[in-house]
């Protein structure tokens, strides 16, 4: 921003033939605050000639610039146009011009003095909530009361925003009272647990009992978020009979509506270390087999059952302190669940069933979980991706025996389902690093190896390129019989670096990068960087020593300019002291760099608009120069490579700074024909 | 046709006649000599057209993607269309001027070199672009040449052309794009891109810069001296590759002639030449294409155009073969797409990709797989 001192007449002069949207636009933007301070006034009328969707995308962004002004009169300002500006679009007929100033009510309310938040603010929505004309209206300052509240703070919450939020629950109009039911929790929470207790729960506790079923409904549905501002005490005392009474309401809509929360609620209840009340349970194992009359409900709630099972496992067992085995309770309605009809509710339990495994004893999970597992590996492949694309954590949970038992699934997975839907094998592929740290060495050697080598060859390239890691991880494996495993996979990067074949050779390339960054999982933890350093070199050496990187060097004249590119991409992300220490890995690199192809490809390209005009060229010119004189910013060399001439060794060339100079002006000239 | 019939109750064939072309070249005039009279380079005017503020709520404008004073970087472009957020006008006339700059030096008969994997039409199916790319290789890590048809009929024209483009800018010797009939301003009024540019951007200022560099798109491409790839097929009055190559392409696809033959003709199990249903090429028949590789010394003859069920189909004894590489088919032909891959000794193989499942497909992802909330 400009020197106020050091402006001219000229600047101060304001271009009359824009429009008042657009030259408000520019002038509130402007360095003089005058400028800004005389168009922020205008902004008001402005607004009001301005189509919504204007004002949301060009005025909105403005002010919220203008909020942060460093001139406090133009701050105060903004604030005196604004907030009675929202004041009287707050009251507008169309529910989304409402929604729209209520948010930015909030949100001015952030920018906000707290010592204005009540005289400004406030004042605006208690006016709204007392419009005895319009129910819309007071239904509105619901919503904003609770919007408001974490801005305003627990004192003025206290004191007018808990009274008028009771006195709208008292509404005689239904709506405004489901409106209060909706939004008092939000306003429980930063009224605090006395006055929630003593004010707001009774308020809410009557509106469960309204006479409109649909004030019940918003009940049931927002008891969750009721459960969670109440203490303990409350939540299992007063809400759970609540809770039970919405259960058997006399309305089935809201006795739906807290069947679709109950599992909700039901996690509520984890941490208070109390057995779960087993009327809420069994309400819960009923929706297992619910049978409402229609047939699309009863799909809902189970579905809505099977989603909220791992947390309701979760809670029955952290309140089974006696170990009597809540599991046992459910397992039932579990079982009949995963033979469900509908292919959604088994797809929601394939999903989260290795969340239920974490949750159990591992004796359990093998008597009731696996033969689920099995089940839904032979379902449809909608369900089957659920299982598989969790099966590193399914697996970790069982016994190592019995892990073993299931290592032929891995293989299963492959062969079986359709060869188009290679998503499948890149899922297993994905998670196969991970995976071998699971089983026995033999196994991966019988077992994990030979899938790893049928995925290098995959037809699908995404599938391939996921399982260089799983190469990378079993080359690095620890452990007996690692020689042996260690020696196959330096058999097979042989082939592929020697494979007749470019994009086998790419492959090989790309494992040894990865090797080479030291990804693997079994690498040294991220915080000890030297120890992680000392540990790429290690890994560097011995890729030396097994030959694997002289087979790569040899790459660097392979006629395939696609080969090349990768053998760049790995010489050139080895560490600079390991280069420099072996002269062929130095000299292939070299080469590499001076190969035009393979420059083109790895460097930049930034476009230049071509019409730049002759001042800004020799402005350009000019920083050239000086920047010549000084030859040191490297990294500029690469930036403006726009040109269409490759530019060779953009990081070992760096001292040319001539050619830093002459390229960003090279493009503009070859732009502009 | 054989090969357009499963489709053909539902996506009706397009023909060379949609539109009335005397409308068309009076727009022409129009836009052309308006293009002239204005400072082409003027950013300011870019910027105001920028101001526009659209309905979709696709377009994102966010300024800290942009890179300053000094230009855009070309990655972050394509990083962008990747996630199938298209890009502003200002930064699609200028991709459009580097485009030009290259393709304006590219043959007619473009030589590629293998390995190169051969795609066939798109029509702005950019998920199932993406798809092609997860089952083919990104690129630059392959090498691409696409045979034409980027645009029309998909949700997506803008982002696949933009994201084809500016892979070709970004890496020239990469990726190679071929003109298809759908590449035409008169066609794409009809079926959808014109449409699409003008929802998205609100202007038709983004169609324009695309048509103009649809006139610079090669007419076809030579593998290895081998293969010979176009977007339809032969033409009368094409006997040799040099023919093709003295052809001024600089011009909106005509209504007849070599340069319209070679995108819209098909071939058929027919003697000689046959008139096209399609009211403009010519289908021609296993002798044409004998003797038209005899003479040009070539070994196949790749090309697209036509819908196959199967993603590709062999004819006339191996000598050509369609590739169709946009998955079920306006949403709903039910067919697999494929890519022809040739490894660098010119060894074939064909890839076969569905399209890409609903999750993929960002914006009318609606049905997510449940994921965990413990």
């Amino acid at each position: 921003m400009q020197d106020e001192t050091s402006l001219r007449w000229e600047d101060l002069s304001i271009d009359d033939s824009l429009a008042a949207l657009p030259r408000l636009i520019q002038y509130t933007q402007s360095p003089i605050a005058l400028q800004r301070l005389v168009h922020v006034k205008q902004l008001s009328d402005v607004c009001l000639n301005t189509d919504l969707q204007t004002l949301i995308g060009a005025v909105l962004p403005i002010i919220r610039k203008l909020e942060e002004d460093e001139e406090y009169v133009v701050r105060t300002l903004i604030l005196e146009t604004f907030l009675p500006m929202l004041a009287r679009m707050l009251s507008d007929q169309s529910p989304e011009v409402r929604t729209v100033c209520s948010s930015g009510l909030v949100s001015l309310s952030k920018c906000m003095n707290a010592g204005d938040l009540g005289p400004h603010v406030l004042t605006v929505v208690l006016q709204l909530a007392h419009d005895d004309e319009n129910e819309e209206m007071r239904m509105t300052a619901a919503g904003l009361l609770a919007d408001m509240c974490g801005v305003i703070g627990a004192d003025l919450v206290r004191q007018f925003v808990a009274p008028e939020i009771i006195s709208l629950a008292e509404d005689p109009v239904f709506r405004v009272r489901k409106a209060s039911a909706l939004n008092l929790a939000k306003i429980c929470k930063i009224a605090g647990p006395a006055d929630t207790k003593n004010r707001l729960l009774p308020a809410y506790v009557r509106l469960t009992r309204d006479d409109m079923y649909r004030v019940r409904k918003a009940c049931a549905e927002s008891l969750v978020e009721m459960s969670k501002v109440v203490d303990s005490a409350t939540r299992r005392g007063e809400l759970v009979s609540v809770f039970a009474g919405l259960l058997d309401d006399s309305s089935k809509f809201v006795r739906n509506a807290a069947l679709q929360h109950l599992g909700n609620f039901i996690s509520t209840l984890a941490d208070d270390d109390d057995p779960v009340p087993s009327l809420l349970i069994e309400k819960f194992i009923g929706m297992a087999q619910i049978d409402t009359g229609d047939a699309t409900t009863d799909a809902e709630l189970r579905l809505h059952c099977a989603f909220s099972f791992p947390a309701v496992v979760l809670a029955v067992e952290s309140g089974d302190k006696a170990g009597k085995g809540g599991w046992l309770a459910l397992v039932d309605a579990f079982q009949i669940l995963v033979r469900d009809v509908m292919w959604n509710v088994r797809k929601t339990l394939s999903c989260s069933l290795h969340e239920i495994a974490k949750l159990l004893e591992p004796q359990l999970v093998e008597r009731d979980l696996l033969q689920v597992f099995e089940l839904f590996l032979r379902d449809s492949e909608e369900v089957k991706v659920g299982v598989i694309s969790h099966i590193y954590e399914f697996l970790s949970v069982l016994s190592p025996l019995c892990r073993e038992s299931y290592l032929h699934t891995l293989t299963e997975i492959f062969d079986s389902g359709s060869p188009l839907n290679w998503r499948m094998r890149h899922i297993v592929a994905k998670q196969l690093p991970k995976l071998i740290n699971l089983f026995e060495m033999k196994s991966v050697q019988h077992s994990i190896l030979p899938l790893v080598v049928t995925l290098l060859r995959d037809p699908v390239a995404e599938v391939r390129t996921s399982s260089f890691a799983a190469v990378a991880s079993m080359f690095e494996l620890k452990g007996g019989n690692q020689g042996k495993v260690q020696v196959e996979i330096i058999r097979e990067m042989t082939t592929l670096a020697v494979s007749t074949t470019y994009v086998d050779r790419v492959s090989f390339l790309c494992i040894c990068q990865i090797l080479a960054a030291g990804h693997a999982p079994t690498d040294v933890a991220e915080e000890d960087k030297d120890k992680k350093k000392g540990g790429i070199l290690e890994l560097c050496t011995m890729m030396q020593n097994k030959k694997l990187l002289g087979l790569a060097v040899k790459l660097k004249d392979d006629k395939t300019s696609n080969v090349r590119v990768a053998c760049w991409k790995l010489l050139s992300s080895l560490p600079e002291e390991f280069i420099a220490k072996h002269k062929e890995l130095k000299k292939g690199l070299q080469e590499l760099e001076d190969d035009k192809i393979v420059m083109k490809t790895v460097n930049k390209v930034i476009l230049y608009p071509a019409a730049e005009d002759e001042a800004e060229k020799e402005v350009e010119e000019a920083e050239a120069e000086a920047e010549a004189g000084e030859a040191e910013e490297g990294e500029e060399t690469v930036e403006p490579s726009g040109g269409d001439e490759p530019q060779p060794g953009q990081h070992h060339d760096k001292n040319d700074a001539e050619e830093a100079a002459d390229t960003p002006t090279n493009s503009v000239e070859s732009s502009s024909e | 046709m054989l090969t357009c019939q499963p489709c053909n109750d539902e996506v009706e064939e397009e023909t060379a006649n949609a539109g009335s072309y005397d409308e068309f070249d009076e727009y022409k005039y129009d836009e052309e000599y308006e293009e002239d009279d204005e400072n082409k380079y003027d950013e300011d005017k870019d910027n105001d057209d920028d101001e526009y503020i659209g309905s979709d709520d696709e377009y994102i404008s966010s300024d800290d993607e942009y890179i300053g004073a000094g230009g855009s970087d070309l990655d972050e472009q394509i990083l962008r269309l990747r996630r199938c957020e298209y890009l502003r006008e200002s930064e699609v006339k200028l991709l459009c001027q580097k485009a030009r700059e290259i393709l304006v030096d590219e043959s007619n008969v473009q030589r590629v070199d293998a390995p190169v994997t051969i795609c066939g039409d798109i029509h702005g199916q950019f998920y199932d672009l993406v798809e092609l790319f997860k089952v083919g290789g990104e690129c630059p890590d392959r090498n691409y040449l696409f045979l034409g048809d980027f645009v029309d009929r998909g949700y997506y024209s803008v982002e696949t052309f933009l994201l084809l483009l500016a892979l070709k800018v970004r890496y020239p010797d990469r990726i190679t794009l071929i003109r298809g009939n759908h590449e035409s301003r008169q066609i794409t009024q009809v079926y959808g891109f014109y449409d699409e540019c003008l929802r998205k951007y609100g202007s038709v200022n983004v169609w324009r810069y695309c048509t103009e560099i649809f006139d610079y798109l090669s007419l076809s491409a030579i593998i290895e001296d081998k293969i010979f790839c176009v977007h339809g097929g032969l033409s009368p009055s094409i006997n040799t590759l040099d023919q093709i190559r003295v052809i001024d392409r600089k011009q909106e696809v005509p209504h007849d002639g070599a340069m319209c033959d070679l995108m819209w003709s098909d071939p058929e199990e027919i003697d000689g030449w046959g008139l096209s249903p399609r009211g403009a090429g010519y289908l021609f028949g296993g002798d044409v294409v004998e003797m038209f590789n005899q003479t040009n010394d070539l070994s196949l003859i790749a090309r697209a155009h036509q819908l196959v069920m199967e993603g590709h189909r062999s004819m006339f004894n191996g000598a050509l073969t369609t590739v169709w590489s946009a998955p079920n088919y306006c949403y709903r032909c039910g067919n697999v797409a494929a890519i022809l891959e040739l490894d660098e000794n010119l060894g074939q193989g064909f890839k076969i990709f569905e399209a890409a499942p609903q999750e993929t497909r960002g914006s009318v992802n609606k049905n997510p797989s449940p994921d965990y909330f413990l």
